[in-house]
């Protein structure tokens, strides 16, 4: 359960942070699609039960790990 | 059934995205005046093709994240193949324009294939992510299948409701909560713990995450035999112990308002699927030759062929002419039949007088996202709301400047508030005034065209425009509010005939086009009825010799079925008279 909320925060951090109104319009696509997949692994994590579920939070870890340069970049790029 | 397409023009800052409908179907588009892959969904085409001309503000029409995704997707593809051509001309056009970063522009090629820059650093972590979720389906039997079964069936989800967020769920809603009231003093430690041990900021009742930590401190509590729901005021205490309840109510309603705007359907699951069939080819299918091209994207759109186009060997490797050919041929050509039956509508209509119309333009240009306007909403809300609360009456255009902070007005919503408003000390019967005048209000704003009812009590705004014009007019009467709304009044002329020749251009070969016209120059509708029987004809020959390149068995079919039923339509009106 701890790491079901700790997860779960992480994120929607990350949801609000992968902001398109952000981003130059060649490259909104590539958010939006970022954003809908970690909705869905949010989503996922909270319905899928026991090994499943665990399978999905191993997974969104990773998913973290891989979305992190792209939110510094959101950060640093002009519009 | 419409029997020939229809052009529109989308700006998208100022560069012109042209469309041609036909059945709710994108049949051709053009961006930079360049032929480009693009698929709408059915929402989005209904409005432009409900707007009153045929130029619509693309601004209009963002609210749509399919749209958003739709047109950022082509863009960066036309973008993308500008490279492969080295086309200057396209190039320094999306330099010159509000389509890229500002802080790329002098520099635009160097900058858009850095390998440090957003566009690198986003589609490294689309292809890492997208191999995340082909490990997730294979170690999950059906794994999106679940996910969609589960997440189209959210309200019967009862492991959710009830295991998950069991305790939550009992409680009541924090704006209902009184924060003043004591609690039992173990809650009380047992919450300074928890708030310090998991480092939690704020509590809301929309956060996922927020909603777990409830539940665990409740259920805490209840292990610990105490009440759940006087934990949930224990925590919130804590949570917000150094705040004045207006700070608190403030941050309540923020997060009221910070509800994710992309919700997971079907269609995201069935899109992202499809997405990563498309990866998998990528990543395992041999693309050397035009040959794999074809197979590789047998049963795939246009859109998504591009990305697999873009890597194929022998495309890269061609002339640019040669590029062209194998665009045009692979990627945007139309079924011979479907063209020949639409070349023959247009015979008809060529010979339509010219008309004019008078429509009202309804261009929506406030960005609501932008950060002056989210201030100057708030400040013009809090000025209203003080001397709403000063008056004790019921302010027309306090209502007026809730509905466009919050989105609309929910009856729901109204009687959260009221009940809160109540157990803070308000006069009930103020309250319920002012509920009641806000209802009666939104009845009128839905009869002046501002408002649609999505649900009983639930009210939202038309579209973006309506919005607009009530942030804009707040203390006009609804009457003038209605007229507003209409847009503003404008003659045009409904002259198709320019339309209809760049239809028959783009369906049918330049060689063929010079022939219908007349010596004048004008498009001769005979000599289009005789073009149109010699299309058919063609393609019927081709069917019947050989499977060609265009005409499919389905072709066939759907120019048949749409052929009888013009015959049933011709037959009928012919009983009729």
């Amino acid at each position: 359960m701890n790491d079901t909320a700790q997860l779960s925060q992480e994120l929607e951090n990350t949801i609000s942070e992968l902001n398109h109104h952000k981003i130059s319009w060649i490259d909104k696509h590539l958010i939006i699609e970022l954003k809908e997949k970690a909705i869905l692994l949010l989503e996922s994590m909270m319905r899928l039960k026991n090994d499943e579920q665990q399978s999905v939070m191993i997974e969104i870890k990773e998913f973290l790990t891989e979305v992190k340069p792209v939110i510094e970049s959101i950060n640093q790029t002009g519009v | 059934m419409e029997f020939r397409a229809k052009k529109y023009t989308i700006l998208m800052n100022n560069e012109p995205l042209d469309i041609w409908i036909k059945n709710n179907e994108v049949k051709k588009a053009y961006f930079m005046d360049k032929k480009v892959a693009l698929n709408l969904d059915k929402e989005v085409l209904d409005k432009i093709k409900d707007h009153p001309t045929k130029i619509v503000n693309g601004a209009n029409l963002t609210d749509n994240m399919e749209f958003t995704k739709s047109v950022s997707k082509m863009m960066s593809q036309q973008l993308d193949m500008a490279i492969a051509k080295n086309d200057k001309k396209i190039l320094s056009r999306f330099a010159r324009s509000d389509l890229v970063p500002t802080n790329q522009k002098d520099n635009f090629i160097e900058a858009i294939n850095s390998p440090t820059g957003l566009r690198a650093v986003a589609t490294k972590a689309i292809n890492k992510t997208n191999a995340i979720f082909q490990r997730l389906a294979k170690k999950i039997d059906r794994y999106f299948d679940k996910v969609k079964d589960k997440v189209a069936n959210k309200k019967l989800d009862k492991y959710l409701e009830e295991y998950q967020l069991k305790e939550f769920n009992k409680a009541p809603p924090l704006k209902d909560i009184d924060l003043k009231q004591n609690v039992n003093a173990k809650l009380k430690d047992m919450a300074e713990d928890f708030v310090k041990q998991k480092g939690i900021k704020y509590l809301s009742d929309e956060k996922t995450s927020s909603k777990l930590y409830q539940n665990e401190f409740m259920q805490k509590a209840v292990i610990a035999g105490l009440s759940a729901v006087e934990a949930k005021t224990a925590l919130a205490q804590e949570v917000y112990k150094n705040q004045t309840n207006e700070q608190i109510e403030s941050k309540l309603n923020e997060m009221q308002q910070v509800k994710e705007t992309i919700q997971i359907k079907d269609t995201t699951i069935e899109d992202l699927k499809k997405q990563l069939e498309v990866y998998q080819i990528k990543e395992a299918g041999k693309n050397e030759s035009l040959e794999d091209f074809k197979l590789l994207t047998k049963d795939i759109n246009a859109v998504d062929k591009i990305d697999i186009l873009l890597e194929n060997k022998e495309y890269l490797n061609a002339s640019n002419e040669e590029k062209l050919k194998i665009e045009e041929k692979h990627l945007y050509q139309e079924p011979l039949q479907e063209r020949a039956a639409e070349v023959k509508e247009i015979a008809v209509e060529v010979v339509k007088p010219i008309e004019k119309e008078t429509v009202y333009e309804r261009n929506a240009i406030v960005d609501f996202n932008s950060q002056p306007i989210k201030n100057e909403l708030n400040n013009t809300w809090k000025d209203l709301q003080k001397i709403n609360r000063e008056q004790q009456a019921q302010n027309r255009d306090f209502m007026n400047i809730s509905a466009v902070k919050f989105g609309g007005v929910s009856k729901t919503q109204l009687e959260k508030w009221q009940n809160f408003a109540v157990s803070k000390g308000a006069d009930k019967e103020v309250v319920q005034k002012y509920m009641d005048a806000s209802l009666r209000n939104a009845e009128q704003l839905k009869a002046a065209g501002v408002f649609k009812e999505v649900s009983q009590g639930e009210f939202k705004f038309k579209d973006q425009y309506a919005k607009e014009v009530l942030f804009k007019n707040v203390d006009k009467t609804n009457e003038e509010i209605a007229q507003l709304n209409k847009g503003v009044q404008k003659e045009i002329t409904l002259n198709p005939q320019n339309e209809l020749k760049e239809r028959i251009a783009d369906i049918s070969s330049d060689k063929s086009f010079e022939k219908l016209l007349n010596e004048n120059g004008q498009l001769d509708s005979q000599k289009l009825h005789q073009f149109a029987d010699h299309l058919q004809n063609l393609a019927t020959q081709l069917h019947t010799q050989e499977k060609a390149n265009t005409v499919t068995m389905d072709d066939i079919k759907i120019a048949q079925s749409a052929t009888q039923e013009r015959e049933k339509d011709n037959s009928q009106q012919q009983e009729r008279a």
